[in-house]
């Protein structure tokens, strides 16, 4: 009579189960980690090591000035830059590390900046990347997980902007592939 | 009247193990059609590597199969393991490629686009320090999908620091790729086969195009074989994925050099039910 139970119980299980969904891994054993880090030849971020971070320039000047520590300058002809480099890294985890998963994720990731407000003085770039607040710029589309990537910010200003102060936010954007 | 007993326990067993199996595949909130979420190789928890404070998103890469005006939903977690609350807007984007390269088109851009269909439980969320917040996305295909893939993203609202500075804000987004027509074609490059004396190996480079409609995972393996037909070495080759219109190149490497002579390298890749080969021949002088 146990027996048969037991039969009826594992049939039943195997019913319920068998229908609709296939092939899946449980979805809470993936996920995708950023983080922004000063980079050693860099100015310190507020916030580093965590998901949002800052970087402050404080008040600067085309000629003479101060200049913040691992923060570089560069004066052009119309305009000026001030630049520093910064780290990025994304790691992508399993969760339940006891769970076999065999389902393939592609092993890089895409990750995209842009600009929060519109800015049609000043160049804003990362990377080389020249950012804008219409659409998201591709700062890299095959980064691998786990690596520290240093990317370089830039700021230029032309001659011809008054004095005043400069401030945006850029939201650095991370999708698996 | 024993081996009855014994052959009996054993099927016992088996039913019960695959009825785990099956419980194991079929748990999660998937509802409605079949999807796929799609983990790393297992290193850590979320944000937690080294302790570090970061945020972490989980599914990161979900795979759905469905037809043109089918829905389904799917929960999104987001972690917080930094010391500040952080605020979140939910976004959808279509993933498209352009030039050769993913872009991330806001909803209503592209005409077909699926992420103008993706309806979130919750426009904005916040998650507390150390804490996790979980939402849910609905996604209904439209009739005439243009694209095959859309990113559901946590985009990040919180700014740090004084208004006289630079805030960078991460933000991260699970990518939702569709097969809507099990149309998996892929065009080849040529076989690309560098051998490097100095380094003692033999690099193989493989381009692929998605030229279907469907995204494809192509994985496989490199097979060379010598004049006599002999197997000299088996590689294998990981998988990317490839969206449709989009080109990458696979690579594997070989350390270490076989001996002079003429060789045959073959490689095979399989995305579902599709088979894509190439071939090439090179020698070793």
């Amino acid at each position: 009579m146990l027996r048969a139970t037991k039969w009826g119980m594992m049939a039943a299980l195997a019913l319920l189960a068998a229908p609709g969904v296939s092939g899946q891994c449980l979805p809470i054993v993936c996920s995708l980690t950023l983080t922004l880090q000063s980079d050693a030849s860099g100015m310190t971020l507020g916030g580093s090591g965590t998901s949002s971070a800052t970087l402050s320039f404080g008040s600067m000047q085309a000629f003479g000035g101060a200049l913040p520590s691992g923060a570089t300058k560069s004066v052009g002809t119309t305009n000026w830059t001030i630049s520093t480099p910064f780290d990025v890294k994304v790691t992508c985890s399993n969760l339940l590390t006891l769970l076999p998963c065999t389902l393939l994720l592609t092993p890089t990731y895409s990750l995209t900046a842009e600009l929060q407000t519109a800015n049609a003085i000043d160049t804003w770039k990362i990377g080389g990347v020249t950012l804008n607040s219409t659409s998201a710029s591709t700062l890299t589309s095959n980064g691998t997980y786990g690596a520290v990537t240093a990317y370089t910010f830039a700021l230029t200003i032309p001659f011809s902007e008054s004095s005043g102060t400069i401030s945006n936010q850029i939201n650095l954007l991370s999708v698996c592939n | 009247m024993k081996v009855r007993l014994v052959l009996r326990r054993a099927a016992y067993s088996l039913v019960l193990a695959a009825t785990l199996v099956t419980c194991l595949e079929a748990a999660g909130p998937a509802q409605g059609l079949d999807k796929q979420s799609q983990p790393a190789p297992a290193t850590n928890t979320p944000g937690s590597e080294e302790h570090q404070p970061a945020i972490s998103l989980s599914p990161a890469v979900i795979s759905v199969k469905a037809k043109p005006g089918q829905s389904f939903s799917q929960e999104l977690t987001l972690w917080n393991n930094t010391l500040q609350e952080l605020e979140f807007q939910m976004e959808a984007r279509d993933v498209v490629v352009r030039d050769g390269k993913r872009v991330f088109l806001p909803a209503g851009e592209i005409e077909g686009g699926i992420a103008r269909y993706a309806v979130f439980m919750d426009r904005d969320v916040i998650a507390l320090p150390g804490s996790s917040v979980t939402t849910t996305v609905t996604v209904t295909v439209p009739n005439a999908p243009a694209a095959r893939a859309i990113a559901c993203i946590f985009m990040g609202k919180t700014i740090m620091g004084t208004r006289n500075s630079v805030a960078m804000t991460g933000s991260l987004g699970a990518l939702f790729t569709f097969t809507l027509a099990d149309d998996f074609h892929v065009q080849s490059q040529p076989l690309q086969v560098s051998v490097d004396a100095d380094a003692n190996s033999i690099t193989f480079r493989q381009g692929f195009t998605n030229v279907g409609t469907d995204p494809v995972v192509p994985k496989g393996v490199i097979a060379v074989t010598g004049e006599n037909g002999r197997l000299v070495a088996r590689l294998p080759v990981s998988g990317q994925r490839l969206l449709p219109g989009e080109t990458q190149e696979f690579t594997a490497e070989h350390s270490g050099l076989p001996k002079t002579g003429r060789y045959h390298a073959t490689v095979l890749m399989e995305n579902e039910s599709a088979f894509f080969s190439n071939a090439a021949e090179f020698s070793i002088k």
